[in-house]
């Protein structure tokens, strides 16, 4: 029923730098290594670092251009048959043609922007016309030379107004609002000509607009209109044969695009290798890890690719690499959509246990145990259905919780709420509530012994050895978890006393935790007696309330039946209309609230008693080496 | 808020570990005489669920990587406006970056050149770096940051590459300004609590801006009164309006200090060195920060204080270890962590 993730090997792979871009080829098309940087470095060189960095100007360079042209990015084939190498002087050639191009095409993007800034400023002054007449002053006055008086008519981000108006009265000047819209305010700054070159300047830094009016303005306000329609129509011929221009570039370069469009694919794989391909002269290295399942289809790509002798070896990874080793996981398609719930945990480490059957199981059981019902399991399973497309897990998830509730439904003899239709398998959760509750206890302590030796298992193959036998979540605290719930039981459902011997087998088990964490705690003698009682404590009160926590899946099977009654309740004292209304209605509210909330408190079983327990979620992805594809 | 009671404390508590860890001045100074492996040593002792791994990063950018974990983690427990305005606060770095990038391109500064000198601000990065790290030249630069929340200084920017690159520094205070305008309005929506304490730290900070960019607009490059008074940012504790707006008038050193508020007269009196004033306002809100960090209750001003005070720790240390690696003089690089005054 557990797994542990796809067993690994490390690969290391040593060549002559004539194959490796075969090789780097190669192993991207198979999507098999995840690289790992060399921790040795007898190899001081990186042989693609020059490779990667021109490549990537080409990349950004051809994306910018097709951006620009409002070309989707093709989808290149990574058909790969083209053996030959890109050489650095290839890549250096086209590396400087793409640049040429771009920079002619970013001269009209810049000249684009320039146009579009252009019929902004025409725009705004056709708007602000009507503004200015309603102005009591002499606009032709405005932007004209005057030997005394300067006036500046323009706008400014409404936030810096006052901080420019107190700035322009050190020199003496005044500055009016006359209108604000759109976070600028349209102002008027009169004052003496003879500071106008350090208003000027001021002005420049404010980035104030000046707004610059001609003087025909105050007599004819309609002969400017028309001139301010011609100007818009001339900049809106610029910007068409600007889009025009831009297109004939493309077009006149279409071949280089063409075979940037192709080359690129071509050269991810070793561009990829930047950071991971060492070497010395002609000597090249390579390491990373593989699945063990694919180790010989490797070396047999491999012979057939490269053309110069090569070693190749793999290893399984020692204990001090577990950490190092990425996770890939082998799940059965109905696990995999649990997945997602369980990526908001982590991803187990690579010698870590996958939990996702366990998870898959565990849930299903514990959503239809507390939302056992046979109409509200069928809702789930349709609403998952329809859902599917929106939300790609959910058709899977959504069916077994909603199957899970379908014979839970059948086990309490209840449909849509109602328990005398449907003569119940089992018992309805209401008839012996007591019953239930103590089901519920033996579910979680079944549940925290499992994670418990999940945890022993992990603990022991990551070599944390004392911990397994001895810590809290070892051995010892299994032991401990055991003992202290069957005293428990046996004091409780059978009335027997807990003998001498049992409360030494805890004390001993207990010491022994305590002993464990003493030997881990640093500081003085003190802070580690009060470090290792407060674990102690914790590590009690810890296993206790997760137990006790599992009486929540008897909870909500008891609080289900209870909703539905009080549905029932209020339904009955309503005519018949009333009636149907008050059960749709309610049966709604179960499903989406009380469904929602089950969901809920089922992940947080998971999380809070099972997962935090046995798993790190720390693991790292299995990210292979790829050709990217545009 | 906080969400909970509980996450106060808990970050009332990290903080107080955090602020424990910082370096005096005058540990610092020490260090100065402290070789290279010892300083690391030292730093490592701070934190030492941080090592530094020499093979995958520098030293400069493993203590900016340290630095911006921990901002991080306070910030994660803050939300609301208090989170905005910390957010923003730390996006004070983020604006090197930015200030390096277009001095980088007006200059024609290679890629990997420019790579080089930014710093990894890692989660916090809000400008699309290695994009515009990739363009090809200023005018594509500033298209791109068109589109970025940088957007207003732009055609500032422009205007000033179109014209030679004649007054970069105030492409500098505009981002600047923009920075500390946008902290002073995020700050109007925290509650009156936060605003009173925060008055303390965050207002000796713009005294301290006020007063050295006044003082280099008009006496190191020349402004006239009217533009140096409106490249100013927001204004501070000591440093109001009409207090600004009459020292910007003055023509000397001399009689910007006689003029100072009384505080401020008193700590710079007799200071003929736009350095040394530099130094000592420095200082002047460092020591503000730390008074806020031990102080006072308020979560907000307490995390705020600290982000100061690391950031200043950072950057001393960083002038330590690029000393011992540059071979300077003891005293150059004792001049760079306050040693002057």
């Amino acid at each position: 029923m557990l797994r542990i993730p796809l067993p690994m090997q490390r690969m290391q792979l040593r060549l002559l730098s004539d194959d490796a871009q075969a090789a780097a080829n190669t192993l991207a098309g198979m999507s098999v290594v995840h690289l790992q940087v060399m921790d040795k470095d007898e190899l001081a060189e990186y042989p693609a670092a020059e490779f990667a960095q021109i490549y990537d100007r080409i990349k950004s360079r051809y994306r910018k251009i097709l951006g620009l042209a409002g070309l989707p990015m093709m989808t290149a084939s990574t058909n790969l048959e083209q053996k030959m190498d890109i050489t650095l002087d290839q890549l250096t050639g086209i590396d400087d043609q793409l640049r040429q191009l771009w920079g002619q095409m970013s001269s009209l993007e810049e000249e684009q922007r320039r146009l579009k800034e252009k019929s902004q400023a025409v725009k705004q002054l056709r708007a602000s016309l009507q503004r200015f007449l309603s102005l009591d002053i002499q606009l032709s006055r405005l932007g004209r030379k005057s030997q005394f008086l300067n006036v500046i008519a323009g706008t400014i981000a409404s936030k810096n107004r006052n901080h420019l108006q107190q700035a322009l009265s050190i020199v003496g000047y005044a500055l009016t609002q006359f209108y604000s819209g759109e976070g600028s305010d349209y102002v008027l700054i009169v004052g003496s000509s003879e500071q106008e070159e350090e208003v000027q300047g001021l002005l420049k830094s404010a980035d104030f607009r000046e707004l610059s009016l001609p003087e025909e303005f105050k007599d004819e306000p309609q002969l400017i209109e028309q001139q301010l329609q011609q100007q818009m129509q001339d900049v809106e011929a610029s910007l068409v044969d600007n889009s025009e221009q831009i297109d004939n570039l493309v077009q006149q370069h279409s071949e280089l695009i063409t075979m940037v469009h192709r080359l690129l694919p071509r050269a991810s794989a070793y561009a990829s290798l930047s950071t991971y391909l060492k070497g010395r002269g002609r000597l090249v290295s390579l390491q990373g890890w593989v699945p063990e399942s694919e180790t010989a289809r490797i070396q047999q790509a491999l012979d057939e690719t490269l053309d110069y002798p090569y070693q190749v070896s793999f290893a399984t990874p020692t204990t001090d690499e577990l950490e190092q080793v990425p996770t890939k996981l082998k799940q059965s398609w109905w696990i995999t959509p649990f997945q997602s719930l369980i990526g908001q945990y982590g991803l187990p480490q690579y010698c870590e246990f996958d939990p996702g059957m366990l998870f898959a199981l565990s849930y299903t059981l514990m959503f239809g145990m507390m939302f056992g019902d046979v109409g509200h399991g069928a809702v789930i399973i349709t609403l998952a259905f329809l859902l599917r497309n929106k939300l790609k897990p959910i058709l899977v998830v959504g069916s077994l919780a909603g199957l899970s509730s379908i014979i839970f439904g059948f086990l309490y003899g209840s449909i849509f709420g109602y328990e005398h239709i449907l003569h119940p398998l089992w018992m309805s959760p209401m008839h012996d509530p007591g019953h239930i509750l103590t089901l519920a206890l033996y579910w979680g302590i079944g549940f925290l012994i499992l994670a418990n030796l999940l945890s022993i298992r992990n603990l022991w193959v990551r070599n944390q050895r004392q911990q397994a036998l001895y810590g809290a979540h070892g051995l010892v605290g299994l032991l401990f978890y055991v003992t202290a719930v069957l005293s428990l039981i046996l004091m409780f459902e059978f009335e027997r006393e807990i003998a001498a011997w049992q409360y030494l087998i805890m004390l001993v088990l207990m010491a022994t935790i305590l002993f464990q964490g003493w030997q881990h705690a640093s500081g003085t003698f003190v802070e580690r007696i009060v470090i290792v009682l407060i674990e102690g404590l914790e590590y009690l009160i810890s296993n206790m309330s997760a137990t006790l926590s599992f009486l929540r899946v008897a909870a909500f099977s008891l609080n289900h039946v209870a909703l539905a009654a009080a549905v029932f309740a209020i339904a009955a004292m309503l005519d018949t209309f009333g009636h149907w209304v008050t059960i749709l209605l309610g049966n709604v509210f179960i499903i989406v609230l009380e469904g929602a909330i089950v969901a809920i408190q089922c992940l947080r079983l998971e999380f809070y008693e099972g997962f935090s327990r046995f798993f790190s979620g720390k693991g790292q992805r299995f990210r292979p080496l790829q050709t990217e594809v545009y | 808020m906080q969400s909970s009671s509980s996450a106060h404390v808990y970050l009332h508590t990290r903080v107080s570990l955090l602020a424990d860890r910082l370096l005096s001045i005058e540990h610092l100074q020490d260090m100065i005489g402290y070789d290279l492996q010892q300083i690391i040593e030292r730093i490592e002792q701070q934190f030492p669920d941080q090592p530094l791994d020499p093979a995958t990063t520098s030293i400069e950018n493993w203590l900016y990587l340290r630095m911006y974990t921990d901002f991080q983690m306070l910030l994660r427990a803050f939300n609301g406006h208090e989170y905005r305005f910390l957010k923003h606060a730390i996006h004070w770095f983020e604006l090197f970056n930015l200030k390096m990038l277009i001095r980088g391109k007006f200059s024609g500064v290679s890629e990997s050149a420019l790579s080089e000198q930014l710093i990894d601000v890692g989660e916090l990065a809000e400008l699309p770096l290695q994009k515009l790290i990739q363009t090809d030249d200023p005018f594509e630069m500033f298209r791109l940051l068109e589109q970025t929340s940088y957007a207003g200084i732009v055609r500032q920017a422009r205007g000033i590459f179109e014209e030679q690159g004649q007054e970069l520094f105030s492409l500098d205070s505009a981002l600047d300004r923009n920075f500390f305008l946008e902290l002073v309005g995020r700050a109007h929506f925290l509650s009156l609590a936060d605003r009173q304490q925060l008055n303390s730290v965050f207002g000796a900070l713009l005294d301290r801006n006020n007063l050295l960019w006044l003082l280099r607009y008009r006496f190191i490059y020349g402004l006239s009164p009217a533009k140096s008074y409106y490249l100013l940012t927001a204004t501070g504790n000591l440093l109001v309006t009409a207090e600004l707006m009459k020292l910007a008038k003055l023509e000397s050193l001399q009689s910007v200090i006689d003029e100072l508020p009384a505080k401020l007269r008193a700590l710079l009196a007799g200071q003929q060195d736009i350095y040394l004033v530099e130094q000592i306002m420095e200082l002047y809100s460092l020591d503000a920060a730390r008074r806020g960090l031990k102080k006072n209750n308020r979560l907000l001003t307490r995390t705020f204080a600290y982000l100061l005070l690391r950031e200043a720790e950072t950057r001393y240390l960083i002038a330590i270890i690029k000393g011992k690696q540059l071979g300077f003089d003891q005293d150059l690089i004792s001049e760079a962590v306050g040693g002057l005054v």
